[in-house]
Parts: C-alpha cells; sequence; structure tokens
C-alpha cells in the first residue's frame, strides 16, 4: 500500500469503519512508514481529546430546551424541509469537522459577538427614525448635527448612545395612538415579562434574553477551559495557581457586579456589553493560562 | 570455595579504577566558574536557568560571557556555555551548571550573561525568578511564572517586538524601540518612552503608561489604568478597566475625538468640548470632539471613575532611544 492509499482510509481505520484487510494493510504501511503512522498518532490524539471534551462537557438542559422549542417553531412555519436539512446537518457537523476546544471558544465567542451586536444594530436603527420625536436629549447642544458629520464614527457611537438613552427612556405600557405603535413596534410594561415585540419579524429577543444567553454560552466555554485547566494543572506552578485563583476570584467580583446591573437594567445593552466585558475578561485568562 | 569471591574482587577493581577518572573529569568541568566565548554578528544566544534570576546586558564587545551565583550561599556556581549550529546560524546555549541535585528545589542562582547587543535573543521562560534585560537590539520574548520582568534600552530604529509574560510579578520597560506586548495575571505594569504601540493586559494590577510613541491598548480587568504624555493625532489609546480608575493626563495641543465612559463612577475632564454628548446619568458618558479631532481616546471604566486631566508637558522623563 501507498502513502497516498492509506492517508485516503485513515480517518475510516480510526473510527472502525475499515474492513479487515484493508485495515490490515493499512496498519502494515504504517508500521513502515514513519510520516504515516505519525499522522496515525496525531488523527487518535486529537479524536481521544475531543471524546473527552464531549464526555466531560455537559450541556445545560436550558440547551436542549431551547433547542427543542426553536425545532417546534422550525415545525410550525416550514413544516418538512428544513427540519430534514436541519436533522442532516446535525448528522453530518459532528463527524465532518475536527472541533477543538479553541474552535469551539472561538464558535461561542462569535455568536455572542453576533447576539450582542444585532441586538445593539436593532435597538439603534428601531429607534434613529424616531429621534426627531425627542430632540431633548439630556445634555446634547444643538450643533451635535454637524458634529455627526465630520467623523462617521463619531456619528455611529453617537446613534448607538441616542438609541439606548431614547430606548430607556421609551419604554412604557403600549398604548393605542403611541408612537412606538405607529412604527410599527410594540414594548411590553417594565414590570412585565419583557418581551418587545417589533413589527417587521415575530419575535425579537429582549436585552435581557440576549444577556441571559449569552451568559449561557460564555459558562459553557469557561466549562471547557476549566477543565482543560484542570487537567494541565499539575504543570503549572503553585505560584502561578495561587495568583490565577486570586485573579479568577477579582474577575468573578467583576462578573457579579455587572450581572447584578445587567438584571437590575434589562434593557440597556451597555450594561450587558459590561457583562459579556467580564466574561470575556474571564475567558481570556484562562485561555492565556492553559496556553501557558 | 568462594565462587562470588572473583565476581566481588572484579568489581572493587573496577571502582577503584573508574572513580579518580570521573573525579577528574568532573573537576575540570566544575572548575569553568566563568565562561567566555567570542561570538559572531548575529549569533543566536539561548540562556536557561531553571534556579533563578537570569540577567543579560548588551555589550559593544564580540564575546558571550556568564556569571552565575548561588544566592544563599554566595559562592559562585559553574557555568556552561554550549555551542552548535541551526542553519547557517551559531547558537550558544548559557545555563548554570547544575552541582548540587540533592537540595535541588532550595537552590537559588543568579545568572548574568553579557552580551554583544546585536546578537538574537531566544525566547526565555522560565517557572520562578526575575528577567532582566538591558541594551539590546531586536526584539525579546521574557515569560516568567513567578517574578518580575524589566527590560530597558531594547529595540532599535528596525524595531523588534518586545513580549513580556508573567504571571505575579511587577513588569517594567523603558526606551523601547518597537512594539510591546504585556500580558499578566496579577502585576503592577509601567512602560514608559517606547517607540512602537503597546499593548499590556492585566487580570488583577495597575498598568501605567507614559510617554509613547504608537497606538496604545490597556485593558485591566480590576486595577488603574494610567496614561501619561503627549498624544498624537495618528495613534490611538485605549485605556479600559471594569474595577478601578482610568486616569489620562495629557498636555494640550494635539485634537482628539474622545469616548469617556464610566458606568457607575465619576467621569471628569478638563478639557471643553464644543459639541459634546453628555449623559448625566448613571451611565455616564462624553463623546466629543477637541480641537481638530483627528487623534483617538477611549477611556472607560465600569464602575471606577474616569479622568481625563490637562498637564503641562514635562522635560523631567528621560526618554533616551
Amino acid at each position: 500500500m501507498k502513502c497516498e492509499a492509506c492517508l485516503g482510509m485513515m480517518d475510516q481505520l480510526i473510527e472502525g469503519e475499515l474492513d479487515g484487510s484493508l485495515s490490515r494493510e493499512a496498519t502494515a504501511h504504517m508500521a513502515m512508514c514513519g510520516p504515516c503512522s505519525q499522522l496515525y498518532a496525531n488523527l487518535r490524539y486529537e479524536q481521544e481529546l475531543f471524546r473527552k471534551y464531549l464526555l466531560e462537557v455537559e450541556p445545560a438542559p436550558a440547551l436542549w430546551a431551547d433547542l427543542r422549542l426553536e425545532l417546534q417553531k422550525e415545525k410550525v412555519i416550514r413544516p418538512s424541509q428544513p427540519q430534514l436539512r436541519l436533522q442532516r446537518w446535525l448528522a453530518i457537523v459532528p463527524g465532518g469537522l475536527n472541533v477543538t476546544p479553541k474552535m469551539a471558544t472561538a464558535l461561542v465567542l462569535i455568536t455572542i459577538g453576533l447576539a450582542i451586536g444585532i441586538m445593539v444594530w436593532r435597538t439603534t436603527t428601531d429607534t434613529s427614525g424616531r429621534e426627531p420625536q425627542n430632540p431633548k436629549v439630556a445634555g446634547v447642544q444643538p450643533s451635535s448635527e454637524a458634529n455627526h458629520k465630520d467623523t462617521h464614527r463619531e456619528a455611529d457611537i453617537t446613534d448607538r448612545q441616542l438609541a439606548a438613552n431614547d430606548n430607556e427612556r421609551k419604554i412604557q405600557p403600549s398604548s393605542t395612538g403611541s408612537p412606538e405603535k405607529r412604527s410599527g413596534i410594540q414594548i411590553s410594561a417594565p414590570g412585565g415579562s419583557g418581551i418587545r415585540k417589533f413589527g417587521r419579524s415575530p419575535v425579537v429577543p429582549t436585552v435581557d434574553q440576549v444577556a441571559r444567553k449569552a451568559e449561557q454560552q460564555y459558562l459553557s466555554a469557561i466549562e471547557i477551559l476549566s477543565s482543560d485547566l484542570k487537567r494541565r494543572r499539575a504543570t503549572i506552578s503553585p505560584a502561578l495557581l495561587s495568583q490565577l485563583k486570586t485573579a479568577l476570584a477579582d474577575i468573578d467580583r467583576n462578573i457579579a457586579a455587572t450581572r447584578r446591573v445587567a438584571r437590575e437594567q434589562p434593557r440597556d445593552p451597555f450594561a450587558v456589553q459590561y457583562l459579556a466585558l467580564a466574561y470575556e475578561k474571564k475567558l481570556e485568562l484562562l485561555r492565556e493560562v492553559t496556553s501557558w | 570455595m568462594f565462587p562470588r569471591l572473583k565476581a566481588v574482587m572484579i568489581a572493587i577493581g573496577l571502582i577503584g579504577f573508574v572513580m579518580p577518572a570521573t573525579r577528574g573529569i568532573a573537576k575540570e568541568y566544575l572548575s569553568v566558574i566563568e565562561q567566555e566565548r567570542r561570538v559572531e554578528r548575529g549569533s543566536r544566544i539561548v540562556v536557561r536557568n531553571e534556579f533563578g534570576d537570569i540577567r543579560i546586558e548588551g555589550t559593544d564587545g564580540n564575546t558571550v560571557a556568564a556569571v552565575a551565583t548561588e544566592l544563599n550561599s554566595s559562592q559562585s556556581v559553574p557555568v556552561s556555555i554550549i555551542e552548535a549550529s541551526s542553519g547557517n546560524k551559531r547558537v550558544f546555549t548559557v545555563s548554570p551548571v547544575e552541582s548540587a541535585s540533592g537540595v535541588r528545589q532550595k537552590i537559588n542562582i543568579s545568572l548574568e550573561v553579557k552580551v554583544p547587543h546585536d546578537v538574537e535573543l531566544a525566547p526565555i521562560l522560565i517557572r520562578r525568578g526575575n528577567i532582566s534585560v538591558n541594551n539590546l537590539e531586536g526584539g525579546v520574548n521574557l515569560r516568567t511564572d513567578d517574578g518580575n520582568i524589566s527590560v530597558h534600552r531594547v529595540g532599535s530604529p528596525r524595531g523588534g517586538l518586545v513580549e513580556l509574560s508573567t504571571g505575579s510579578g511587577n513588569v517594567s520597560g523603558s526606551n523601547i524601540n518597537g512594539d510591546v506586548r504585556i500580558v499578566s495575571i496579577s502585576s503592577n505594569i509601567s512602560i514608559q518612552c517606547v517607540k512602537g504601540d503597546v499593548a499590556a493586559r492585566v487580570a488583577s494590577g495597575q498598568i501605567a503608561v507614559s510617554n509613547i510613541t504608537g497606538d496604545v491598548e490597556a485593558n485591566a480587568s480590576s486595577g488603574v489604568v494610567s496614561f501619561t504624555g503627549a498624544i498624537y493625532p495618528e495613534f490611538r489609546y485605549r485605556l479600559k478597566t471594569l474595577s478601578g480608575n482610568v486616569h489620562m493626563d495629557i498636555p494640550d495641543g494635539v485634537g482628539f475625538t474622545a469616548v469617556l465612559s464610566a458606568y457607575s463612577g465619576e467621569l471628569q475632564t478638563d478639557f471643553q468640548f464644543p459639541n459634546v454628548l453628555q449623559t448625566p446619568r448613571r451611565n455616564r458618558r462624553i463623546i466629543g470632539k477637541y480641537g481638530d479631532g483627528a487623534g483617538r481616546i477611549e477611556l472607560d471604566s465600569f464602575s471606577g471613575g474616569v479622568f481625563l486631566r490637562k498637564i503641562v508637558v514635562s522635560s523631567d522623563i528621560d526618554c533616551q532611544r
């Protein structure tokens, strides 16, 4: 057997899907061929590592509930085709992709970033059209319009700020003839469930919902890195471990403080961003130490 | 009679023959207290010391010289310099010779190495001990899990990345030509006089940077972050912390656009912004343009205060490079 043939069936060999004679041939070739044998060892190691992660990280019960809910919604809206596609994807992804812990962390971070980005964008676009109706934003001088034109970046930040303030002030119990209703937006009472209904899409998550979802994802990523760190504990110096413990305690205090504010101000996107930042710090630290 | 005696006699004879020879070799090796080797320009120097501090000093000479001292007994310790080739480069590995393996954990050896300032220094990674590097061209990559790092007069007009990582211990750097990256778990970081970008991150500790000609990104999770010195229109200055104050002290003269955020702390500035968006509520923010608005300043703290102060340019800070 040549290297090319052996490499072609490497995955099947690792998965134990190769029939007897081919398996023996491949094994015999690897006994003679250093590079193929090395590659096989590396792949086996990765496979083992991946299995360990799958075994050790239990998905949160909320994740399954969310997934079921999403599937049900999909079923109602589009009965057959998408569900089949989703099932196919779910079947393909774990086998087809080689998901490393770093990749998993990156995916979680991207998802969280996207969620927050969409949330901030939605808040901005939904309220920007209503700015002229409320010109008296606290502390804004009339000439700020001209300033907006000068630098696009500044304008973007200012818009976000206005949107956030606007959003905070305008969340009122919905009544007929209100500006929110005219623009096709309905917002629930502050003491209610916090679900806002926008005209253009059936369900838009609230800031609080996005925060909770993001928090779940951060916790999953932190769990993966923490278990990785646990495994490497023996290789880390006691002094470093002690410092790490102290630093993690500091970060946990920050997480608690930002979480408290995010809960108190469930519609404040900045509060949620600080919460995400606090989690991000923890992830950064764990990533750093596990890579040392 | 005595069948095993012959074997025992042979063994004794062998030991008697081998021991003196071994002692002779060891003696010759241990007598090398100070090592010095001639090195070519651009050679690579690998420095190792698992027993304590490392101090590297760049010189105008063309030799690498090393001295090691056991700090508990104040006695000199032999040093080895091994020469090898890697590609077309000469590699010199410098390390103290471990002589008392029985009490290994108690040994505290300080290694001082003098090298020509134009050599390439290989990354230094130690578990415990301080690392100090002075007068060296090119970049350095230093890491200690438990100890201080200091880097002074490093880099050249050609640049060179300075990467410093520490678990705990202070980090100080000055007169650096090139970009600087610092990552620390729990440290106080002080960096001044850098011609290049500075990116510093600490989980728990303070970051103080001053006189930087380049982008500045200082991030702390818990701790004070500060910047002092002139700013430049083409650079960005981002100082952020979750819990702790953010201070920026700059002279009047260069225009900038500022985004100042203090979520639950106070927000103060000496600069008057003609067009400003300020929210007086819990989430305090000032977004404004000063002068031509060319420079970019972002200061952010969640639970601490944010202060943007005006200072008079001082001449007492000596930026040599």
